[in-house]
């Protein structure tokens, strides 16, 4: 007899995800630089080019990939929970679990359930699964990094000081961790200070994806985001991811 | 019915620390909070064994762990009791049993801090391998 005492969720979520081609992880160091967006429209682009596509949302505390989306995000049922599509893209996050109420969880709520979303979630053949990080370096990181073995790792900053010093923790906890990062994105700006940060940490300069005034007309409306200077330049990106 | 990605998941945890030998009995904790349809988890457990090792783990022996919630403000502890209060919540119990801080309250204090101290997921406590 063997006494082992293991959790079965992780290698359940490995194989849940084992027909996923690539997993890329949208972070930032702080809230309020557009990844959320970023990795959206990111979704969508991957989808609109015929890719098959999905969007794990793993910001508990402020989902907001549906409202970028415009999504009804919701689930099936089939030895496990099937994301609904929207515009060919399977996406899951909190929101069918909690509805509109406020979700006030402790770190360790957070590590359970982002391990049980992922060990429950069958996401089928994909060809990329876009996960939008929550902020920071907390238990999301460090949770998805153990999990996600193949997990890549994308940074947006902005060009604002606070942004960028706050990435550089970011980019010393994932290379603490031993995650692959696969680069990072100046949102809007000219690039130069990311190309900078990416020097000095020598890590790939993905590009860079300009403001767009018209933005919040875009918001929840995919054809008009596809539109928009963000989609344009961030196609240009993720031909080089 | 998740029951069968959590079999997938107990197979396969067993599997990588048999070290290639087959397994034939596994015993379970499994927390009475989520309601999880043992028939259908045992049943599963089989059917994936037998493709994944071409032997059934025949045995699985199966401990219920109770369901105890304990409050941060008050510190009083008490058992939920999702089927008979709310269907709807508990099938997102069912799944994501962390919903259960989001939809229900402490009964003493009203707080929605409080810890699922026993009855949550699934743990594998040990394994027998085939002679």
């Amino acid at each position: 007899m063997y006494r082992i005492l293991r959790d079965p969720r992780i290698e359940a979520a490995k194989r849940m995800m084992s027909r996923v081609k690539r997993i890329l992880c949208f972070a930032s160091g702080k809230g309020g630089v557009g990844k959320s967006v970023l990795s959206s429209a990111s979704a969508l682009l991957f989808s609109s080019s015929g890719r098959k596509t999905g969007l794990l949302d793993l910001d508990f505390h402020g989902p907001s990939a549906h409202t970028i989306l415009g999504a009804r995000v919701g689930f099936g049922e089939n030895r496990g929970i099937i994301p609904h599509e929207f515009n060919g893209i399977k996406i899951m996050s909190i929101v069918p679990f909690a509805g509109r109420k406020p979700i006030l969880w402790r770190g360790s709520d957070i590590s359970q359930s982002i391990l049980e979303l992922l060990a429950i979630t069958r996401w089928g053949e994909l060809d990329f699964l876009v996960i939008d990080m929550p902020p920071g370096t907390g238990e999301e990181i460090l949770e998805t990094s153990k999990i996600l073995e193949r997990g890549e790792f994308v940074i947006v900053t902005t060009p604002s000081l606070l942004s960028i010093e706050t990435v550089k923790r970011l980019i010393l906890a994932l290379k603490e961790l031993e995650v692959e990062i696969s680069g990072v994105i100046e949102n809007m700006g000219d690039g130069n200070k990311a190309k900078k940060l990416s020097r000095e940490y020598k890590i790939r300069f993905l590009g860079n994806v300009r403001y767009d005034e018209n933005l919040e007309k875009a918001i929840g409306k995919p054809n008009k985001l596809l539109k928009t200077k963000i989609s344009k330049d961030l196609q240009k990106i993720l031909q080089i991811l | 019915m998740h029951e069968w990605a959590i079999a997938e998941g107990i197979v396969a945890t067993v599997l990588k620390s048999s070290g290639g030998k087959k397994v034939k009995k596994v015993k379970l904790r499994v927390g009475e909070l989520q309601q999880i349809d043992l028939e259908i988890l045992e049943f599963a457990v089989k059917e994936i064994s037998k493709i994944e090792q071409g032997k059934e783990i025949a045995e699985i022996d199966v401990e219920i762990e109770r369901t105890e919630f304990e409050c941060h403000e008050c510190h009083k502890r008490w058992r939920p009791h999702l089927s008979r209060s709310n269907t709807e919540i508990a099938e997102l119990v069912h799944f994501l049993p962390e919903s259960s801080k989001i939809h229900l309250r402490c009964p003493h204090c009203g707080s929605s801090d409080f810890e699922i101290s026993g009855g949550r997921g699934v743990c594998i406590e040990s394994f027998v391998i085939q002679e």
